[in-house]
């Protein structure tokens, strides 16, 4: 038994570019369109089965909120169909179906009675759902007085105590403090376990993979996947990073995977050297030797760089530098270093190196730039310096830290607790070795 | 009719919080809060009869209903009030909340009902100082007065109506709220509130005789002022179109619902 079905589930918006266009197609009588149709959803097709919980994912502008709408009844398919079985609470948005000005008391009235409750249930789960919004003292104050915060409070309180067969959850819950956040997730997987069906549209992945065992993972009004949240998470964050790489491109113009020609680079100043030997590829891949421009926390990259000799080299160095988004150098490696000696090298060879490095970064853009030079520096001699010859994302894991690098750390202590009360256990220790990064393996 | 009129009514604790709110915030914060609602048509009276008993002296016949001028347009003022005050504020109802429309599945006709109730709400507070004032004055209390529940029917189908149908133009047209405005300004003007009919000359008579809100006006002229029950003519006229009005805006609102949280 399907709780939410879709079937070629589409919604068009038509997009008018001034108020007037809308008046001036209405007396031409359908002769002339002046609006311009966007697909917010287009031929969406997939099922929520009875006590599911699953996650809704997708870069913004994806049409989750959408979605989320057409599952409620708020707004109608353009074409396709939607089925729902069972009363639906929802937390859309914020400010969502409250009256500002209507005391809180009268808007929990209006909001239950519209989800389907009659007078007498909602004065019997009055004093419960003040009690989990813990407004008692605010109750009878108009909504605008309220912060954010506690409209959502109300809302969420509101949504719990309907007996909803279906919960909807958008990003409305993000508002709420860290303790009320808790106590909702708490809720939910509550509800969950009571067999209610849960949509759960969220930006947080460590909540999602929490809470949703299937997530489905919508881009650009298509559906993309549904499927077991880790996969589809991972398919998410390439999506966006894909997508960032494309966005930074436009904006700096920095990616020379797709400048025209090297010379391009040169021109630009990225790129020089004496050219007795020259990169001639410059590439990243993870652990399943799949070329790759994003990287979850900690994932293993390696980085290969090809190069071909022009002129006659005694000695050649090859490196690697990464450096973040405002030219901070993170971390650089050269063969040199790593005690790799190549020497007397013909023209006509061809060399390729690899560098193999866990990547415990921040999550943000990182830029490569690749360099032949002899020795230990590009100062003495500098054959080919390539300056951020390659873009990648690293993208969150499970595993939070603060800071620029994940240094891993294992975090134990020793509690000891009050001698007043037990002396039996006041040398009882607790270790926790801190989680291992689940994605990186 | 009766079954229309019980699905609009069917999330009646909602309409009742909506209305009690709406008579509450008219004068919410006010020191006298709701002692307002009597105490504005007392003044406009008083301020009439000053104004044209004292200071323009005039006198429209000899018939009891036309001794007091004041009386005479405050009883004409009673029924066209309420049906502006309804229509005025049906028209920008639904952009106005598109909150709630946006984020939670709402009976967005709710609002022109509710509005249209509260207006006539405000409107008995008028009538029962209308009353009293023909009381005092004239002396006497029309025993007609106890068909006002089956005219108050008719006045809030003909305002609702016509309320759903301009909020719903108000969505796609956000002009639609100045241009009721001023349309409305025109048509009161055009209805004799501020005149008897007999002055309107003979040609115009025929249009005047459109008018619905005419034969509203002269049935609770009869009523109030001429002590008779209304002519029949009148009220068959005025309901007629109230039923059309309301089935029109209905329709026009029922069709387009769906579409109206994607244009908000």
């Amino acid at each position: 038994m399907n709780a939410v079905e879709a079937k070629n589930l589409s919604k068009k918006y038509e997009i008018y570019a001034k108020p007037s266009h809308r008046l001036l197609e209405f007396l031409s009588m359908g002769a002339k369109s002046y609006h311009s149709d966007f697909w917010a959803l287009k031929d969406v097709n997939f099922a929520i089965e009875k006590g599911g919980a699953v996650g809704v994912i997708g870069p913004n502008g994806s049409g989750k909120s959408t979605l989320l709408k057409l599952i409620n009844g708020i707004t109608s398919p353009s074409e396709g169909e939607i089925k729902t079985h069972g009363r639906i609470a929802s937390l859309i948005e914020l400010g969502m179906g409250f009256h500002p000005e209507f005391s809180g008391r009268s808007n929990v009235h209006m909001n239950a009675a519209l989800m389907g409750l009659t007078p007498e249930e909602i004065e019997e789960k009055f004093e419960s759902i003040l009690e989990f919004s813990e407004l008692r003292d605010f109750i009878d104050y108009p909504i605008k007085t309220y912060s954010s915060g506690m409209q959502v409070r109300l809302a969420f309180s509101v949504a719990i105590h309907i007996n909803p067969e279906i919960l909807l959850v958008d990003e409305a819950l993000s508002v709420g403090d860290a303790l009320f956040q808790h106590r909702c997730l708490e809720k939910i997987r509550e509800f969950h376990e009571k067999g209610i069906t849960i949509v759960f549209v969220s930006h947080d992945l460590n909540t999602l993979k929490a809470l949703c065992p299937q997530t489905v993972l919508i881009d650009r009004g298509k559906f993309v996947e549904k499927g077991e949240t880790g996969a589809v998470l991972d398919h998410y964050m390439e999506l966006v990073a894909r997508q960032e790489a494309k966005a930074i491109r436009s904006a700096t113009d920095k990616d020379p995977r797709f400048s025209e020609s090297q010379d391009d680079d040169e021109k630009k100043g990225r790129r020089y050297g004496s050219y007795e030997a020259k990169i001639t590829q410059i590439k990243i891949f993870n652990e399943k030797k799949e070329e790759k421009n994003a990287f979850v926390c900690g994932e293993t990259a390696t980085l290969e760089i090809g190069l071909t000799v022009k002129e006659p080299i005694k000695n050649l160095t090859i490196g690697m530098l990464i450096r973040d988004r405002n030219g901070v150098e993170v971390y650089g490696a050269n063969t040199f270093h790593k005690g790799i000696m190549l020497e007397d090298l013909k023209p006509g060879e061809t060399v390729t190196a690899t560098f193999s490095q866990e990547l415990p970064l921040k999550p943000a853009d990182y830029f490569i730039t690749a360099a032949l030079h002899s020795v230990d520096t590009h100062y003495s001699e500098c054959f080919d310096w390539w300056n951020d010859a390659l873009i990648f994302s690293v993208l969150p894991s499970l595993s939070k830290f603060a800071g620029a690098f994940d240094l891993n750390s294992e975090a134990s202590i020793v509690r000891n607790d009050s001698p007043l009360e037990s002396r039996e256990n006041n040398q009882s220790e607790t270790r926790e070795k801190s989680s291992e990064n689940p994605l990186s393996v | 009719m009766i079954l229309v009129l019980k699905r609009l009514i069917h999330n009646k604790d909602l309409l009742k919080e909506f209305i009690r709110r709406d008579l509450h915030s008219r004068y919410a914060g006010s020191v006298m809060g709701i002692f307002w609602s009597v105490i504005h048509p007392i003044v406009t009276l008083l301020i009439y009869t000053f104004l044209f008993s004292v200071i323009l002296k005039v006198k429209l016949g000899d018939q009891p209903g036309m001794t007091n001028f004041a009386l005479y347009l405050f009883c004409g003022m009673c029924p066209w009030m309420v049906f502006q005050d309804a229509v005025q504020r049906s028209t920008s109802s639904i952009v106005d909340n598109s909150n709630l429309i946006k984020n939670m599945v709402f009976p967005a006709k709710i609002l022109p009902l509710y509005l249209s109730c509260s207006s006539l709400i405000t409107g008995l507070i008028n009538l029962g100082i209308l009353t009293l004032a023909i009381l005092i004055i004239l002396k006497f209390v029309s025993p007609y007065v106890i068909v006002l529940p089956l005219l108050l029917v008719f006045q809030l189908l003909f305002a609702l109506g016509l309320g759903l149908l301009t909020s719903t133009v108000n969505i796609f047209f956000r002009d639609t709220t100045q241009i009721i405005g001023v349309f409305l300004t025109v048509w009161m003007f055009l209805t004799p509130i501020f005149y008897p009919e007999s002055l309107v000359p003979e040609r115009f008579m025929s249009f005047y005789m459109l008018n619905p809100m005419t034969h509203l006006v002269h049935i609770y002229r009869d009523i109030f002022l001429n002590n008779q029950m209304f002519q029949m003519t009148n009220f068959v006229y005025f309901a007629a179109c109230s039923v059309f009005v309301y089935f029109a805006g209905y329709r026009i609102f029922t069709k387009h619902h769906k579409k109206f949280v994607d244009l908000l």
